[in-house]
């Protein structure tokens, strides 16, 4: 027991063997134009290679890599927080107010169309209603999701949209005594459409609910195989931040949104927690609340390995919080998409703020960083991988009895092993500390004959819950350390 | 098991060993959103709640995080904390005692510097949230130092008032006018008669927005533009598809002078017929 301690005394510092991520990955930060709010609140790779970025003061602004320069393509938009390329080379940008199209008709390198693709939902001047998005799948449909308002405040007079007649009356809502009666309007509310769903726009401008149950979704992507993955914020009705795999008709937990529902007529305060649970989707992943993030972000695709240096088939996630990404392993067990979270580049020079992402041509990441007035940052860091090799964990399957973790190269040894799992409450109140927490014996565990595979067996792999495998002190052959030693993997189904 | 080469047996060390002190842990969870060490950002820096709530404060400490008022009128009020148990709330008093040791507050300095609107080339053409107005409208700063209010929803020019100021769009509330709208349309409908109208965006012509929409199968567009005096703007509308009269409602308040040079004006009612209607142009005069 005495080596025992020693050991993990040894190599608990938090540091990988001494290795940095700067040893493996180059960060540099990019000046953004003069004259913006240098908040990002979109980051695209176009065709011609530009990076396209949108900033909080509403500017769209192209940036060459050849010239080193920028140049204004659009502007005058509301909180832009989300822009893509669509085929014909528009560009196409969330803002507080609807999905616009952006269009330079004249060829001048300027837009001068500003096109409204869906303006099909409620604004009521609530200081929350943000506007993330747009994600696009293979056949040109978008997908947008819209914040809740938050009790912090009340509403303006003029909305836009329908109010909806379930709950606390709107005058109530317009100041006053607002702060004595805030309680009675919900942590976090929807009283105009469709606030806290997901919104399908077709490519002829269709627009319709995709999806229920979301909070502050601020991180909406279509991935290589047209899974649409979102994430969300801890708060009611999340006990820490999720990543959902969201399919359609689906409902996500924060009940708020459910009056969007055809035909529904509850109160979404009035529905207990066990009736929610029974309807709701559980997470595909979990973000422990001060530990991996608090406020995740934006979810990207890994690219073709020679190029970042990670495996093809993962995201990428930000956080406003926590210096770090987080890298996801998705694995199907039993029809539902689950996985495990990897924490990736921890540093001080990557710092907090890490909202929107970008793979530019050459393969280099674009990072574009945000605070709105909370904890974050602002400006564009660029990280490109020098071809060194890190030491990484590459999958993560779960085994009937177990789970099995393959490395990029052999391991030295079998590493300290130290797993735990917990939960947290899913109830109306803000957060939930971890329910249930406890250590997992580990039975056994064992190296493949090459040394990349290690198979590690509990007494009981129990559903709905994270199990947290720190590997302390794992290293290659050369003792080059794991980066991203703590992998953290929710168990929504089992392997029957 | 010929796959497996080596069998390891080893005990589980315990979850709670972490070497993160509990207080810390406990701050970055509950508090890190909002409070950072040496700067004021949504909430006070852990120095200011430090020279606040002292070593002997710890139990106001406690009870200030459970039932939160409002300090500072600047900011806004800390949602209770109720639910994090007294021990853990115990701990991160300790913690935030521990950390602001010999560290001073970063004095009249925000993290990130306020964002100062720079001088915009007009005519500027910005989505606003403006008061009388949809959360949804525009704010179009022209040339001359007037400034028009177009409403996405209704479709509709709302107003006019002197002024050049370009940031018009705030998350937390309408933009403050620096002056009085001197002309401003409030009939129920415009179009009289015509039902709700989608708006479909706009485009600049020279710079100038073109509002687009549609009632049914009628199209519209009303290009916002200074006109050729000084305090004057013209709203030159292109409408297709009609097959009727139509009516525009333009009453309202103001001290403007209101000309058109198409159509018949009375009563702040104007009657084109479907071949006026076509094209028209109004001209506002200060």
């Amino acid at each position: 027991m005495m080596k025992h301690f020693l050991l993990s005394f040894l190599i608990s510092t938090g540091f990988s063997l001494g290795q940095e991520w700067q040893d493996y990955y180059h960060f540099e930060k990019i000046s953004p134009p003069p004259g913006v709010d240098k908040q990002v609140g979109g980051v695209t790779l176009l065709r011609d290679g530009k990076v396209a970025c949108c900033f909080n003061s509403g500017e769209v602004q192209l940036y060459s890599p050849e010239s080193q320069s920028w140049s204004l393509f659009a502007q005058g938009l509301s909180l832009p927080l989300g822009i893509l390329e669509d085929d014909d080379g528009s560009l196409v940008v969330t803002q507080w107010a609807e999905l616009t199209r952006l269009r330079d008709a004249d060829q001048d390198g300027v837009a001068d169309e500003y096109e409204t693709l869906c303006n099909d939902f409620g604004i009521t001047g609530n200081y929350h209603e943000f506007l993330y998005g747009p994600a696009r799948d293979s056949k040109g449909n978008y997908y947008i999701s819209l914040n809740l308002a938050s009790n912090g405040a009340g509403i303006q007079e003029k909305i836009r949209g329908p109010w909806k007649e379930i709950g606390l009356d709107r005058a109530s809502h317009l100041g006053g005594d607002w702060k004595k009666i805030k309680g009675k309007a919900g942590r976090m509310y929807s009283r105009v459409p469709y606030r806290g769903c997901v919104l399908k726009i077709t490519p002829s401008g269709q627009s319709s609910v995709y999806a229920y149950g979301f909070r502050s979704p601020n991180g909406i992507h279509v991935d290589s195989q047209d899974r649409l993955w979102v994430t969300d914020n801890q708060g009611d009705w999340r006990g820490t931040s999720p990543l959902y795999h969201v399919t359609e008709g689906g409902f996500y937990g924060h009940p708020a949104s459910l009056v969007w529902k055809e035909g529904w007529t509850r109160d979404p305060l009035k529905i207990s927690a066990e009736e929610l649970e029974k309807m709701r989707t559980p997470a595909a992943a979990l973000f422990p609340q001060g530990e991996l993030a608090n406020s995740p972000t934006q979810p990207i695709d890994t690219i073709d390995p020679s190029l970042f240096g990670l495996p093809k088939g993962e995201l990428l996630i930000g956080d406003m919080n926590q210096k770090n990404l987080i890298r996801f392993l998705p694995e199907e067990v039993a029809g539902t998409l689950q996985g495990t979270l990897i924490p990736f580049l921890e540093s001080d020079t990557l710092g907090i703020g890490n909202h929107r992402f970008t793979f530019d041509q050459s393969g280099s990441l674009w990072i574009g960083k945000t605070h709105m007035k909370w904890a974050g940052a602002e400006g564009l860091l660029k990280v490109s991988w020098n071809k060194k090799v890190p030491f990484l964990a590459t999958g993560v399957s779960l085994l009937k009895d177990g789970f099995e973790i393959s490395f990029n190269r052999p391991l030295k040894e079998a590493p300290v092993l130290k797993i735990s799992r917990h939960t947290y409450s899913y109830h109306a109140n803000y957060g939930s500390p971890k329910v249930d927490l406890r250590d997992v014996e580990v039975l056994q565990h064992a190296l493949s004959e090459d040394g990349t595979r290690l198979r590690i067996e509990l007494p009981e792999i129990v559903e709905r819950r994270l199990y947290t495998l720190q590997f302390s002190g794992a290293s290659d052959l050369e003792g080059k350390g794991l980066m991203g030693d703590i992998l953290r993997y929710h168990v929504v189904k089992k392997r029957e | 098991m010929k796959y497996f080469l080596v069998l390891f047996f080893i005990s589980s060390l315990s979850a709670q060993d972490q070497v993160q002190s509990k207080g810390e842990q406990s701050f970055k969870i509950h508090c890190a959103a909002c409070h950072l060490l040496a700067n004021a950002v949504v909430g006070p820096s852990l120095v200011t709640v430090a020279e606040t709530y002292p070593a002997g404060q710890k139990e106001a400490f406690i009870t200030w995080a459970k039932t939160p008022g409002k300090k500072n009128a600047k900011m806004i009020q800390m949602p209770s904390m109720a639910h994090v148990p007294d021990v853990e709330l115990s701990a991160i008093h300790d913690y935030l005692l521990a950390v602001t040791k010999g560290v001073k507050n970063k004095k009249n300095k925000e993290v990130f510097p306020k964002f100062k609107e720079p001088k915009r080339a007009l005519p500027y053409v910005a989505r606003a949230s403006m008061p009388d107005s949809s959360p949804a409208s525009v704010g179009i700063v022209l040339e001359n130092g007037l400034t028009v209010c177009w409403d996405t929803e209704a479709c509709r020019f709302r107003y006019a008032y002197v002024g050049d100021k370009t940031a018009l769009f705030s998350m937390w509330r309408p933009a403050k006018l620096p002056n009085k709208p001197y002309y401003r349309e409030s009939a129920e409908q415009l179009f009289v008669g015509m039902g709700q109208p989608k708006f479909l965006g706009y485009r600049l012509v020279e710079k100038d927005p073109e509002f687009r929409f549609k009632i049914g199968s009628v199209e519209f567009r009303e290009l916002i533009s200074a006109g050729n005096r000084p305090k004057e703007l013209t709203r030159r509308f292109t409408i297709q598809n009609l097959t009727e009269d139509i009516v525009l409602d333009l009453s309202g308040e103001g001290t403007a002078l209101l000309n058109v040079d198409k159509g018949s004006l009375q009563d702040g009612k104007l009657t084109l017929s479907a071949d006026e209607a076509k094209s028209f142009t109004l001209t506002l005069t200060k």
